[in-house]
């Protein structure tokens, strides 16, 4: 019997684990429809499914078929994916899985992002999640970047920082009597901060707190975050467009 | 009101809606599947995803079952041992076949539980989902004892009461407090005075040199620390121990570390005798380390002698120390075995003599597990000497009569062809009566080796082989 060669065996431990994550995922939606019966699985599982349904006996192997699932046109942020399998002798091969959205090819790695973040997100019962649990989802799921969420009771510190920073001519495109930064000095509360500004006081606090790293600021006035918008904020991260410039891209 | 079965089934299915994904291979081998599940890259922590709600569910699940198995578990009249020692036993399913054949129930707190509860908090990501998977698998193979049909559940897994009642943990660890102050008297150099003082002291021991530099009776170490030696033993049992945790109870000093492994054996113990009390059970280790706490903690506070009857030594004799061979038996046979009423039979064997030994102190449990394997031995040969003997009778039986019978017949045919047709006529029906004689008693005869090949003690004979 010949040795399996370094790459094989690392090739059939890529295909276990993907294999198994399915199996995970399955398992769990299963669960969740036993638990629901409106409960809906997620769409680039979806997709998935769609496209194996289509292999039957007729289609020879080589072939291949797609599977797309879109987001209706009211949903709020939308979702699209296809994906193509190849059917072969024994087994089924995806050929490609794509973010039509986000008009990306989705690797395996991310994918198996996707699966945990989603059993992540539908473990948790309400729509919407606070920032604290979204912000400690995203930093386990792409850990060379940090994501940190502004205090917004520390809003006014944030925004003499920001000011400071127009004054001495840090933060481009901005003077000190751009009438944005009249708003700015005007507010009486952080959702009043024209959302520019609030990114940008945000930023600066998590430059503060994480000084070198790749931090991304989060600034919105709310509490909580709907689980959909943590799923999409992970997909644009992930491999969305800017997403080549992550060290683990 | 639900059986005992039906709450075991339920139990091992919500195990199995978390393990099965992992494929049937995973069975083969609860540690290493544990090991290799809990460290694979982006399965880890899809598991780890999918088992968030584990610790619900299983908390749910004996909330809504938890009075009524404790209930049935100590209404039942027979002999029980109750498991603790380590999360759950090394080989539940080698364990439990073993203490099948000596035992009517085999009690198991439910090890997934006390790790969603109790370990999840502070354990290393990976470690947790190490150990849940370990144990959860662990369980689940013993599928085949919690479901077999028995007068008595061969094997129960049952919730820790820990989980439910707080004040009940108070009062544990108050007593264990002082438990442990005494076992850091008697084995370090240290005198403390008080239980809430201990805590503190051992903190200021940073590293593992500073406890090894300590000890000053080494017979009191458990095997961990001891072995190769104390100076190995302590420094690997501290470095192990990084791994298993978050950070901040990875960082804590050698000397918290050691005390909070001695409390937390200590509480177990409490803990476990309530549980043992309840059920009328004998308590049950099967491992060295435990063992070995538990002994020192009854020599500590039961010095008027052990808390153990003669069927409890031999169980912990077959659990700690009596080879694995004896956990071979297949399940369907132990369960056929039991049904003929032969666990009496096997007990009275086992356990003959035991009172020979004078068990002033439960040191060691070498003495018990001699006279056990005396009397396997002693019963082993009596079985060979009763397989010889019937294949003796079959033999003299068979070979010797018919070859007699079989020429008659033969005869028959051989002289005058006048003849031939009246022998044959005449030899042939009486030849055939001889035959079927014959047939009948060398069937008696195996009916008699396959009862006694299929006796308890034959089917241990056998896998002992």
């Amino acid at each position: 019997m010949t040795q399996k060669s370094e790459e094989d065996e690392a090739r059939e431990l890529a295909r276990e684990v993907f294999q198994k994550c399915m199996l995970v995922l399955l398992a769990h939606v299963q669960r969740r429809i036993a638990d629901d019966e409106s409960y809906q699985e997620p769409r680039f599982l979806r997709a998935m499914i769609v496209a194996y349904y289509q292999i039957n006996d007729e289609l020879k192997d080589g072939e291949t078929v797609m599977g797309v699932s879109v987001s209706d046109e009211n949903e709020d942020p939308q979702e699209g994916y296809a994906v193509i399998l190849k059917k072969h002798k024994n087994f089924v091969e995806i050929v490609s899985h794509q973010d039509i959205i986000l008009n990306t090819e989705i690797s395996i790695t991310n994918l198996l992002k996707l699966i945990e973040l989603s059993i992540r997100l539908d473990n948790i019962d309400t729509k919407a999640v606070k920032w604290s649990v979204a912000t400690e989802m995203l930093n386990k799921l792409v850990p060379d970047m940090v994501f940190i969420k502004f205090p917004n009771n520390q809003w006014k510190q944030g925004r003499d920082e920001l000011l400071k920073e127009i004054w001495k001519g840090r933060i481009h495109g901005l003077t000190p009597f751009d009438p944005m930064v009249a708003k700015v000095k005007a507010a009486t509360s952080f959702s009043e901060v024209p959302q520019v500004l609030r990114q940008f006081i945000a930023t600066l606090y998590a430059a503060r707190k994480s000084p070198g790293k790749n931090a991304l600021g989060i600034s919105s006035p709310d509490k909580d975050i709907d689980k959909a918008k943590v799923f999409e904020l992970a997909r644009i991260v992930l491999y969305g467009p800017g997403s080549k410039y992550r060290k683990d891209s | 009101m639900t059986s005992v079965r039906d709450i075991q089934k339920g139990y091992i299915e919500l195990l199995e809606s978390y393990i099965n994904p992992l494929g049937k291979e995973a069975l083969n081998d609860h540690i290493y599947s544990g090991d290799r599940f809990g460290s694979m890259p982006y399965l880890s922590d899809v598991l780890l995803a999918y088992y968030e709600p584990l610790g619900k569910d299983i908390t749910d699940y004996w909330k809504q079952y938890a009075k009524e198995i404790r209930k049935s578990l100590a209404e039942s009249n027979n002999l029980k041992v109750c498991y603790s020692g380590d999360i759950s036993p090394s080989d539940a399913s080698m364990l439990t076949n073993k203490l099948g054949m000596y035992v009517d129930t085999i009690l198991i707190p439910d090890p997934v539980l006390n790790i969603t509860q109790q370990l999840a908090p502070v354990s290393d990501r990976n470690f947790y989902l190490r150990s849940v998977v370990r144990h959860a698998i662990n369980m689940v193979k013993i599928k085949p004892l919690l479901d077999a049909d028995s007068e008595f559940p061969i094997t129960a897994v049952y919730p820790s009461t820990k989980i439910f009642n707080r004040d009940f943990v108070e009062k544990i660890r108050d007593a264990a407090s002082e438990d442990a102050r005494v076992y850091i008297n008697q084995t370090f150099n240290l005198k403390l005075k008080k239980s809430d003082d201990a805590f503190e002291i051992m903190q200021s021991f940073k590293k593992p040199e500073d406890i090894i530099a300590l000890v000053k009776n080494e017979s009191n170490l458990i095997p961990d620390w001891a072995l190769p030696s104390v100076q190995e033993g302590i420094k690997n049992f501290y470095d192990g121990g990084k791994q298993m945790y978050i950070k901040e109870f990875a960082n804590r000093p050698a000397g918290e570390a050691i005390y909070m492994y001695i409390l937390g054996r200590l509480m177990s113990f409490h803990d476990h005798f309530e549980n043992c009390k309840e059920f009328a059970a004998e308590p049950l280790y099967d491992s060295p380390n435990s063992w070995k706490m538990f002994t020192w903690y009854l020599d500590a506070c039961f010095p008027e002698g052990n808390l153990l009857t003669n069927e409890g030594l031999v169980a912990n004799s077959i659990g700690i120390d009596n080879p694995k061979w004896i956990g071979n038996l297949p399940v369907d046979a132990l369960v056929e075995a039991r049904k003929r009423g032969e666990l009496s039979e096997i007990r009275a064997t086992l356990t003959k003599n035991i009172n020979r030994i004078k068990f002033t102190r439960v040191e060691d449990l070498e003495g018990v597990t001699a006279q056990v394997q005396e009397n396997l031995k002693n019963e082993f040969d009596e079985h060979q000497r009763k397989i010889k003997d019937i294949e003796k009778r079959f033999k003299n039986n068979f070979y010797l009569k018919s070859p007699v019978t079989v020429v008659g017949e033969l005869l028959g045919y051989i002289p005058d062809p006048h003849i031939q047709a009246a022998s044959a006529l005449i030899s042939l029906p009486f030849t055939l009566l001889g035959l079927v004689d014959i047939y009948r008693s060398s069937n008696k005869i195996l009916e008699e080796d396959r009862a006694e090949r299929g006796r308890l003690i034959g089917l241990m004979y056998d896998s002992e082989k």
